[in-house]
């Protein structure tokens, strides 16, 4: 297994990639589709959100004994997101592209200035301070 | 490890960002202005009014949004926020706009008191501001490729600056102080190349992958072309002997990023229109002509009378254009985090929220693009012989209506954020 950085950035680029599906479906008022994509995405978000949530920010707590810097961030925007993909799925029930479009637009950008702080410090910071981060890799696979 | 010094939730108040990024378009205005009253400037660098514009344009408008998004881009690609420290933002500011209006002032009269006055507030706000952005840039660890770039764009930024006060004391004591045509060339490649190429190159690193879901930037860009490119300043300034050799690679490096850039924009997979991707395709198709055009003048090509032209290329074409599409995501995107943060805890008013769409319409997206497209389309116009006088003076027009309307995009954006404020 490779590092936790490489891991779970993949992770990301899956969201991302059902997102794009999900948003291209609705753009294109294909409801069908955009129905799975979407719940692809929301339960694809969701397991990763519970690997962070769950495995990597303790772990990382445990190491660095700060229970309420970065990780607290965190866990505050996951809840955030969390909120805007409720949203999203009303709008999506009630076949509002308009509104759909606009929400994801900012879940997106919500998502990705979360992702950035995450891949570009969190993770590295994770790798260095986990001694062993291919045993937590395997722990995160297994979730 | 150290983790206490991580600040990912010190996002900079709103006023902060939005207070650089609601002056700036006045300044814009001004400029665009003085088009209209001498559409001569369009052809003649070494005008009044060419200089007066080129400065409130780049330090009025440029300056300003940089410098304001770089309080919201940095804690975020970083994790290390800029000082908020005593009001320091805005005695920044202040330093800024004031120096910059002194300098127009200068170059429209020639009054020696107005490049002093510009040649103290300039320098203090660039102290001031690389002092809290060298800091910050310091502290981050580990360092990633984006903030390794904002590095090289910070030592451009000094560079620039440095230059710049030689001229602006040149003016201001002429007697004291020698005239060297090389340094203004080396002035104004600084700042265009050292400190905005380096600065797009190292945001957009981060930003293109992420807003737009687009294949990552080649590895090449941070770890061999931005440092190869401030090396390449620095040649020319330092050897002037190797000066064409440096400048034609320069114009290589920031062609080749031009490229890979477009590249990855053309590999994005969100296929729902987008404005800011429109911007940045103008912004870069534009950086790629004036690679070009150092390219052929480095080779030996005379371009004397394209200089007015690739002043208009890198400075709308480029500059201007990727900071309007930036702005219509940071802009939206920063009110709506305030609001959302006001509302944590409270399901009922989170539903309400306006999002970024109910914040910055598309129709106004789309608006702001078309502006920018004729105030392009009547530049270029202005140079067929015979047509300066009528379309110089209407892309002045154009690029007023533009600078206007961003200005009232911004200030409604403004607006939308206080009514949605929850008053508990």
């Amino acid at each position: 297994m490779g590092s936790i950085q490489t891991y779970m950035t993949a992770g990301h680029r899956q969201c991302d990639d059902s997102y794009t599906s999900a948003e291209n479906a609705v753009s294109a008022q294909n409801w069908s589709e955009a129905d799975s994509a979407w719940q692809q995405f929301a339960t694809e978000l969701e397991h990763h959100l519970g690997q962070e949530e769950q495995l990597l920010f303790p772990a990382f707590e445990q190491q660095t004994g700060n229970t309420q810097g970065p990780t607290a961030v965190m866990r505050m925007e996951h809840e955030q997101m969390r909120a805007l993909v409720a949203d999203l799925s009303g709008a999506l029930q009630a076949r509002d592209s308009d509104r759909f479009l606009g929400l994801g637009e900012t879940l997106m950008v919500l998502m990705q200035q979360h992702n950035m702080k995450e891949e570009q410090i969190l993770y590295p910071m994770t790798d260095q301070v986990i001694g062993n981060s291919s045993e937590l890799v395997t722990r995160l696979d297994a979730f | 490890m150290r983790t206490d010094g991580l600040s990912f939730d010190r996002i900079p108040p709103l006023a902060t960002p939005l207070g650089y990024f609601l002056l700036a378009p006045l300044f814009g205005l001004l400029a665009a202005l003085i088009l209209v009253a001498q559409p001569a400037m369009l052809e003649q660098r070494w005008l009044g009014a060419s200089l007066a514009a080129t400065h409130l344009l780049a330090l009025g408008f440029g300056a300003q949004i940089m410098l304001g998004a770089l309080y919201q881009v940095m804690p975020v690609v970083t994790g290390q926020p800029l000082s908020q420290h005593a009001r320091l933002p805005r005695l920044i500011q202040l330093l800024l706009a004031t120096g910059t209006l002194a300098l127009a002032t200068g170059f429209m009269t020639a009054a020696p008191v107005a490049f002093s006055l510009a040649a103290i507030a300039l320098p203090l706000a660039l102290l001031l501001f690389v002092g809290c952005w060298g800091t910050a840039l310091w502290r981050v660890h580990p360092l990633g490729e984006s903030a390794r770039v904002l590095r090289l764009a910070a030592v451009g930024l000094i560079g620039a600056g440095g230059l710049g006060l030689h001229q602006a004391l040149y003016h201001a004591y002429p007697s004291l102080i020698g005239y060297a045509g090389e340094l203004t060339d080396a002035h104004l490649l600084w700042a265009s190349l050292g400190w905005v190429v380096m600065l797009v190159m190292g945001v957009s690193l981060q930003v293109i992958p992420m807003f737009h879901v687009t294949p990552a930037l080649p590895r090449w860009i941070a770890q061999f072309a931005a440092p190869a490119l401030l090396a390449m300043l620095f040649i020319a300034t330092l050897w002037p002997p190797s000066r064409a050799v440096a400048l034609l690679l320069s114009a290589l490096l920031t062609g080749a990023y031009a490229i890979a850039a477009l590249n990855a924009l053309a590999a994005r997979k969100r296929k729902r229109i987008d404005y800011t991707v429109r911007l940045w395709q103008l912004a870069l198709c534009h950086l790629l002509m004036t690679a070009l055009a150092l390219g052929a003048s480095a080779a030996g090509i005379q371009l004397t009378s394209l200089a007015g032209p690739v002043g208009v290329v890198f400075g709308i074409g480029f500059m201007l254009s990727v900071m309007l599409g930036m702005l219509q995501k940071i802009v939206p995107f920063l009110i709506y985090l305030h609001l959302q943060r006001a509302c944590l805890g409270d399901p009922m008013a989170m539903m309400a929220l306006p999002n970024m769409q109910d914040l910055l319409p598309t129709q106004t997206q789309r608006r702001q693009w078309q502006l920018q497209l004729l105030t392009l389309l009547l530049l270029y116009l202005s140079y067929v012989p015979g047509m300066i006088e009528l379309t110089g003076r209407l892309a002045g027009v154009a690029a007023a209506a533009n600078f206007i309307y961003l200005g009232r995009a911004l200030w409604r954006a403004r607006q939308r954020f206080y009514a949605a404020l929850p008053t508990a």
